[in-house]
């Protein structure tokens, strides 16, 4: 990231005295006073905002400052040592959720759950929908718990490893699994991901190559109807797709796509089972994405 | 008596001021009758509907609503008939020589009611604009002139703001743009919920010049600017469930959405909130640009809010030049012209061009408290004009 020009600075602090703070986050003059209303609009006393920008200066995530992040239509709770929703997640998780027939009651399982964004969002608007959401992590339950209760939604959590043991998490078929599994592969953590991402927010749910890929495939394709997984690398979609166009047995059941986000990146990996019960999945990720299988 | 007394007082009115008032006498033209035919065509239906409802028909919300404004336009159709005969009776009394000082005198009194009565009577006759009882949505930018004009679209801004708020309607900000220096705006958006708001405010839409010494000049002189106002209906609340449902009713291809953000792999290597949304609309070749919210949703929510109105305003104006095609005629009306005001401050003036109003009030405009007065002028103007043609038709 090049240096900010002190004549940015200058010209910033004539503005007022806090812009130089924002700046090295946000870059430009503009986007510096937007987001200084944002703190001004949240936070109550000067001081608070003062505060606010010095640790924006430090590369301290506005979402842990202001303590929250809007999540479809609501609001998600960001603390420390939680991963922070992203709005690639939002965008899928809205897109999925208005596939979602309003009168059914499916079921649900997002797994890293992290605040519990996709579940509570999911409850929320389809009340009929069962949700259970799954975390390795005690804060991060915690705080999903939070959110569930923030939003006045009621979901299931549970605490959960699913790397060493996915076996015994629940008996009965489920209709849709969701997860946004930690994407970024421990030699490109520092090359390609931002010192504020690198610094402030939990390693847990960041760095990860495929193993999360491989716990999809070996332990809950067979108890799913369809999986919507997000990735942060072609290859980890390529991976899925080759598995299961692999395996005798999915090839002939499942169907697997990629869809790219609103910057023209692939970032979700889907699939569904061709022939299911309670609802066509098919019918459900038509034009979700492109299918590759 | 009364009469008497206002004659002794007329004989002492300067000569030029009586030439002013018997010009105003010339002025009061009588309805059309085909206008007038249309008015009684109100009263028949009126009396069917009073029989019909009298006659203990079930509760209809929509023929009440029917009820109500008959009876409104009928009320002003006989206050406006009452009037016009006594003025014509007045008009007799004239050709005798002894009565004809009073009677002049009695003319003069009347004459502003029966102006008032058959102008309130012409605004129900002439058709509704299809938009009349819908909330607005204004689009400010600056024009011509630099800062200086960013900072008279600021000063415009606030100027409806107040309005809005002597009016004591519900208004929000759904996106303002800040020059660097804060000084005035690149472009901001104003909503204003109060529904009929659009019928108020439709004649504000224009280019808006002003003419004064620029706080940022530095040898006193007089500056030109210009600011552009763009005045929008707002089809529906801008909820997320309503900018859902409406982004289903377009075909795919025919709506782009675009982030704005930088380069770099996305997802969790950035935490930083990108909520920035652009919207285009094939068709139309519009484009949207949304980003005050923190929330990309809201962002989105608003942008298509922006759009319908955009797409509804656009099919409207289309309608009516086709409209006018039919009629084969160029008649410029309220909304086409293009320099609609100018705002002097030197000479604390204020004159809107369409209609040729001159205010000399820049204080109370500015702070919305007499732009009641100015909109009034415009809209008697439109009236006139659209009568007129209505007339022409017949």
């Amino acid at each position: 990231m090049p240096r900010i020009e002190p004549k940015l600075m200058a010209k910033a602090y004539s503005l007022n005295k806090l812009l130089p703070l924002l700046l090295p986050e946000c870059r430009t003059i503009v986007d510096a006073k937007r987001e200084l209303g944002w703190i001004k609009k949240e936070l109550t006393t000067p001081f608070q905002v003062l505060r606010a920008c010095q640790m924006r200066f430090m590369h301290y995530p506005l979402q842990y400052i202001l303590k929250s992040q809007p999540f479809g239509i609501i609001d998600v709770p960001c603390r420390r040592g939680v991963l922070i929703p992203r709005w690639e997640t939002e965008e899928w998780t809205v897109d999925v959720l208005n596939r979602i027939p309003d009168n059914l009651p499916i079921s649900l399982i997002d797994l890293c759950t992290g605040t519990g964004c996709i579940p509570v969002l999911i409850k929320k608007q389809r009340s009929l929908a069962h949700c259970i959401g799954v975390d390795v992590s005690e804060k991060a339950l915690a705080l999903a718990k939070r959110n569930s209760k923030q939003n006045g939604v009621d979901v299931t959590l549970l605490k959960r490893d699913i790397i060493k043991d996915s076996s015994n998490i629940i008996s009965k078929h489920i209709d849709l699994l969701t997860c946004n599994p930690p994407y970024i592969s421990k030699e490109t953590f520092t090359k390609d991901s931002r010192a504020s991402v690198r610094v402030f927010e939990p390693r847990l749910a960041l760095i990860g190559n495929l193993e999360f890929y491989q716990n999809l495939i070996q332990h809950w394709l067979p108890r799913v109807d369809a999986f919507v997984y997000e990735i942060g690398d072609i290859s980890q979609a390529k991976y899925i797709i080759a598995q299961i166009s692999k395996s005798p047995l999915h090839a002939r059941l499942w169907s697997v796509g990629i869809r790219s986000d609103l910057n023209d990146l692939p970032r979700v990996v889907y699939g569904f089972r061709k022939e299911s019960k309670n609802f066509d999945k098919a019918n459900m990720f038509c034009g979700f994405g492109r299918l590759y299988h | 008596m009364l009469t008497r007394r206002i004659t002794s007082l007329g004989c002492r009115i300067p000569l030029t001021f009586k030439r002013l008032q018997s010009h105003l006498a010339n002025d009061f033209k009588e309805l059309h009758p085909s206008l007038l035919l249309r008015a009684q065509k109100y009263v028949d239906e009126l009396a069917v509907l009073e029989q019909w409802l009298s006659g203990g028909g079930t509760f209809d919300v929509e023929k009440q609503r029917q009820f109500a404004k008959f009876s409104t336009i009928v009320d002003f159709y006989r206050s406006y008939a009452e009037q016009l005969a006594n003025y014509r009776d007045l008009q007799q009394m004239l050709e005798d020589p002894g009565l004809k000082l009073e009677a002049e005198a009695e003319i003069q009194a009347t004459i502003p009611s029966l102006l008032k009565a058959s102008s309130d009577l012409l605004n129900w006759l002439l058709p509704r604009h299809p938009f009349a009882d819908k909330p607005c949505i204004l689009e400010l930018r600056p024009g011509v002139g630099g800062i200086e004009a960013m900072i008279f679209a600021q000063d415009l801004l606030t100027m409806y703001i107040n309005y809005a708020q002597t009016h004591k309607w519900k208004w929000h900000i759904v996106a303002k743009t800040e020059n660097e220096s804060g000084s005035g705006i690149l472009d901001a958006i104003l909503s204003i919920d109060e529904p009929g708001s659009y019928d108020k405010l439709k004649f504000e839409a224009g280019v808006h010049r002003v003419q004064r010494i620029p706080a940022t000049e530095t040898k006193g002189r007089t500056h030109t600017s210009t600011a552009a106002v763009i005045v929008l209906p707002q089809m529906a609340e801008e909820t997320e469930r309503e900018s859902e449902a409406y982004e289903r009713t377009f075909k795919p291809g025919e709506i782009r959405i675009d982030v704005m953000r930088a380069r770099g792999k996305g997802g969790q290597h950035v935490n930083t909130t990108d909520s920035a949304v652009r919207l285009t609309h094939f068709p139309s070749g519009i484009v949207i640009s949304m980003q005050d919210e923190r929330s990309q949703h809201k962002n989105r929510a608003k942008a298509f809010a922006i759009l319908r109105a955009k797409l509804a305003e656009m099919e409207r104006k289309e309608k009516e030049i086709k409209e006018r095609a039919v009629r084969r005629e160029q008649v410029t009306t309220a909304d086409r012209s293009d320099k609609i005001r100018t705002y002097n401050y030197p000479q604390n003036r204020i004159t809107d061009h369409r209609c040729g109003f001159t205010l000399h009030d820049i204080e109370g405009i500015m702070a919305g408290e007499r732009l009641d007065d100015l909109i009034q002028a415009v809209s008697k103007h439109d009236i006139e004009v659209k009568a007129k043609k209505l007339l022409e038709e017949k």
